[in-house]
């Protein structure tokens, strides 16, 4: 696995700070100009970007494909829909949110004892496999979860006890989604990352070195889910219901197609592709109804084909450099 | 007859092997030199593992480096590497069976294994991973001239090894010459090549520094640690 | 990507055993292991199409998943056009040979054309796994997202009593034609010319000496995605007269085979086999007893297998 190594190593700058800066702050703006339906777009796309930094740390520090996602999105959106749905406890995403960061983080904790016992592979069958489990166990407990018709009519949600128009969600969203961003960068520029790109580079040598291998890759893959955890409570709110189809294997995948399109190498990455790929699928179900998982899925591997997880941000970075060396 | 004309192999940015020329020809050539001198590089660029850059190696006249991997046995090189790599779940008989159903001698004088290599007639059936080190090096001499190729790439051949099974190697090395084919060997230390080979050539940096018979060699390094 | 619940009894179907009624533990254990044997031959082909690429050349690809689907729809589409109602087994077996070949077709183009170029495990998982999609898109644009079935060859065989159970031939069909071919599997693999370059190229031998004893690699690759993809297809087309062919099947597919490797190692035949029993009984027991954890139980039995014996019960430790 020297590839690893080879691989761009990106570190977080002035600039990436800036863009970030200017990022939010078009994403701040963008509503007013825009309709309600492509704002519903947005609010989905900056939802999205948490889970697939997930998946981006899983793949650019340990080379680790994470096709679980979808386990910590499903429990976050069936524990919303519980809470705020069918049994009306609570709406307030002050104590939905952390209870969903809890549960996801020691189920996280718990799989990343058995899933993170063999890596490649094994550890995205295992992924599958995980979200699977989970698909047919909210399936068939029918009296609980309500099947495949899903559980519909979540209030909308109330931050403080104060009720959350639809507007307000979407900038609830925007602040979590950022926040996120800002932690990720920041443990990202960590020795923990470190730590992780040398047990990618080579397993035994990190061990020998004294880093705990085990512990640092149930560490990423908790954060991961974490991660989507807090997605998964805000997508449930986003669309008032949910289905035993937020536990699919092929949701789980859209991440890690997200995080390719977006590309490994740079932190926007992750940014570009949950954007890229919700409007990949939203332009292209709109226009060629029956072929959009033919366009999608060919799209992907191609772009696997052609430049790897490099994706869309490692084609710019290789002409900006390339107009830079001119 | 071996010849390698201006041979230059890049390992990533760095050269490994700088335009090496040299010959082989009914005798028993050994290079030897540091770790990182190149010697293993050039072995495997005839035996075509690794890609070559520019240069030529010829075998009776003919190039063969647009020879593909899997046609250089059948085309007469074999090649013994480094540490054994034999098929470690089959058994012995299969290991060299692979070479033979994979070629056919074509016009090659059939060399005589149970003859050569006496030693393995009673573990043909034992699993090659079951064996100790000299027994596995054995086999993979075998397997390399089960075909009968007429030049052999021996890759420290003697290296790991006990004292007695480094002579008995030696004399089959020398056995396999006796056959009239060409045998270019590596080895690390000037020593051991002295136990076979005919000439060595002395490689630094992946460019020849000297050659000359394994006396010769000898005198001349300890001539230059006497002058530092 | 939709998924679909195959039914290890679908309904519909002549009264299988008596598991309800029996109230012998011997008779009721034997009815489980008859009711397993289609799931059982399933997983076998399966995993091991997976396993073959896995071990003989040391890559993964999830395509075979897609070719399963394809198979179990063309078998469902070509029975229903030949034979209708008209079964005979000949012709069946005719059938399901021409899937065979179809299937090995297909993931011969797929990796000349495309998996050829992948150069990692990672970019290999990534880019098939969207193959799957593509497969399944296609399915869904030639035959839609309704179930199809054809269950001429399971209704018409008719069944048999054993030891008190009655069991469909069908069952025994499935289980024998699997059987035959992972037997004519391993005579190939152990006992011909062929298969002596096979295992010398496999995770057991070594690659780079193979191709150095003149060993054409290209064509060994080739024919194993080939084989592969030959087992994926006659598992689809064996496996849809009883549980049809419906939109989202390659998930559990994929499910089983990946989760059959883990227990039982790569590039082992019996370890397949014997995995595929233990899977598919403790399923049909599940399915019986606790239908909520039918799927969850091989995952189970897989997390079990990882904590004790990471490379599998039977497995040998591989980098690859």
């Amino acid at each position: 696995m020297n590839t690893a190594l080879s691989m761009t190593v990106p570190s977080v700058g002035r600039r990436t700070w800036i863009t970030t800066l200017i990022f939010t702050a078009i994403v701040v703006v963008l509503p007013f100009f825009i309709s309600g339906y492509q704002r519903t777009l947005l609010q989905k796309g900056l939802l999205w970007i948490p889970s697939v930094f997930g998946v981006y740390i899983l793949y650019s520090l340990l080379r680790q494909v994470h096709f679980g996602q979808s386990i910590f999105i499903g429990l976050g959106s069936y524990i919303t829909a519980f809470m705020a749905g069918k049994y009306s406890v609570t709406n307030e995403l002050m104590i939905l949110l952390p209870l969903a960061l809890v549960v996801s983080i020691v189920v996280a904790y718990v799989l990343g004892i058995f899933i993170m016992k063999r890596t490649g592979f094994y550890f995205a069958v295992m992924g599958i496999a995980v979200t699977m489990v989970f698909w047919s166990l909210v399936y068939k407990a029918r009296t609980i979860t309500g099947g495949s018709d899903g559980i519909s009519h979540i209030k909308n949600p109330s931050l403080f006890t104060v009720p959350l128009s639809d507007m307000g969600l979407y900038y609830f969203c925007l602040i979590v989604s950022v926040g996120i961003i800002v932690l990720m960068l920041r443990v990202l520029n960590s020795s923990f990352s470190l730590q992780l790109r040398a047990i990618a580079g080579d397993l035994e040598k990190a061990e020998s070195i004294g880093i705990p291998v085990k512990r640092m890759q149930r560490l990423a893959f908790t954060i991961a889910g974490a991660n989507a955890g807090i997605t998964g409570v805000l997508l449930a709110f986003s669309y008032n219901y949910v289905s035993p189809s937020v536990f699919e294997w092929g949701y789980g995948a859209n991440f890690v197609q997200s995080a390719i399109i977006g590309g490994v190498t740079s932190f926007a990455g992750p940014v570009v592709g949950a954007f890229g790929f919700i409007n990949l699928e939203f332009f292209i179900s709109t226009w060629f109804a029956n072929l959009w998982e033919i366009i999608i899925g060919l799209t992907i591997a191609i772009i696997v084909v052609t430049v790897g997880e490099k994706g869309v941000t490692g084609i710019v970075q290789t002409l900006f450099s390339k107009i830079r060396c001119k | 007859m071996l010849e390698i004309k201006d041979l230059t192999v890049f390992y990533g940015t760095e050269k490994a092997v700088r335009e090496l020329s040299m010959k082989v020809s009914g005798e028993v050539v050994c290079l030897c030199g540091r770790n990182g001198a190149g010697k293993s590089t050039v072995l495997r660029a005839v035996a075509g593992i690794v890609h070559v850059d520019s240069g030529q190696i010829l075998l009776d006249g003919k190039d063969v480096i647009p020879i593909p991997l899997h046609k250089r046995l059948e085309s007469g090189i074999g090649y013994v590497p480094e540490d054994r790599k034999l098929f470690k779940e089959m058994t012995v008989r299969e290991n060299i069976e692979v070479a033979k159903i994979g070629v056919k001698a074509s016009g090659r004088k059939e060399m005589n294994i149970d003859e050569l290599l006496p030693e393995l007639a009673s573990l043909y059936n034992r699993k090659s991973k079951l064996l100790s080190g000299g027994q596995q090096k054995l086999v993979s001499i075998a397997r390399a001239i089960a075909t009968s190729p007429n030049v052999l790439l021996f890759d420290e051949v003697l290296e790991g090894l006990a004292r007695s099974m480094m002579i008995k190697i030696s004399e089959i090395v020398t056995k396999i010459k006796a056959e009239g084919k060409d045998i270019l060997c590596a080895e690390s230390s000037l020593d051991k090549a002295g136990m076979y080979a005919d000439r060595i050539i002395w490689l630094e940096k992946g460019q020849i520094v000297a050659t000359g018979s394994p006396a010769e060699i000898k005198k001349q390094i300890s001539d230059s640690i006497r002058a530092r | 990507m939709a998924q679909t619940i195959i039914n290890v009894v679908p309904e519909g179907t002549p009264p299988v055993g008596h598991i309800f009624e029996s109230q012998q533990m011997l008779s009721t254990f034997l009815s489980y292991i008859f009711n397993a044997l289609p799931m059982v031959s399933y997983i076998i082909m399966l995993s091991f199409s997976l396993n073959f690429i896995l071990y003989i050349s040391g890559r993964v690809s999830l395509t075979f998943a897609g070719i399963y689907l394809v198979g179990a729809y063309v078998t469902v589409s070509v029975g229903t056009y030949f034979l209708g109602q008209n079964f005979s087994l000949l012709s069946f077996i005719a059938i399901l040979l021409a899937v065979g070949l179809l299937g090995a077709a297909i993931s011969i183009v797929v990796y000349a054309t495309f998996e050829r170029f992948l150069k990692t495990d990672v970019h290999r998982m990534i880019a098939t796994s969207s193959l799957l999609m593509v497969f399944s898109g296609i399915i869904k644009i030639q035959w839609g997202t309704t179930p199809v079935t054809y269950s001429a060859p399971f209704l018409k065989m008719g069944i048999s009593e054993v030891l008190g159970n009655i069991v469909p031939n069908y069952y025994f069909f499935m289980f024998g034609f699997s059987l035959i071919l992972m037997l004519a599997l391993a005579y190939f693999l152990f006992r011909t010319a062929w298969g002596l370059r096979f295992r010398a190229t496999s995770l057991d031998g070594d690659r780079t000496m193979a191709q150095v004893c003149g060993v054409n690699q290209n064509i060994v690759t080739a024919i194993t995605f080939a084989i592969s993809g030959m087992l994926a297809a006659i598992a689809g087309g064996l496996y849809a007269p009883i549980a049809g062919a419906s939109y989202g099947i390659e998930g559990n597919a994929l499910l089983l085979a990946a989760l059959t490797i883990i227990v039982g190692g790569v590039g082992s035949i019996g370890g397949a086999v014997l995995t595929a029993f233990i899977i598919g009984i403790a399923r049909v027991i599940t399915a019986v007893e606790m239908p909520l954890f039918e799927l969850a139980i091989p995952f189970i039995i897989a997390s079990a297998v990882l904590v004790v014996r990471p490379y599998g019960i039977w497995g040998k430790e591989f980098k690859h």
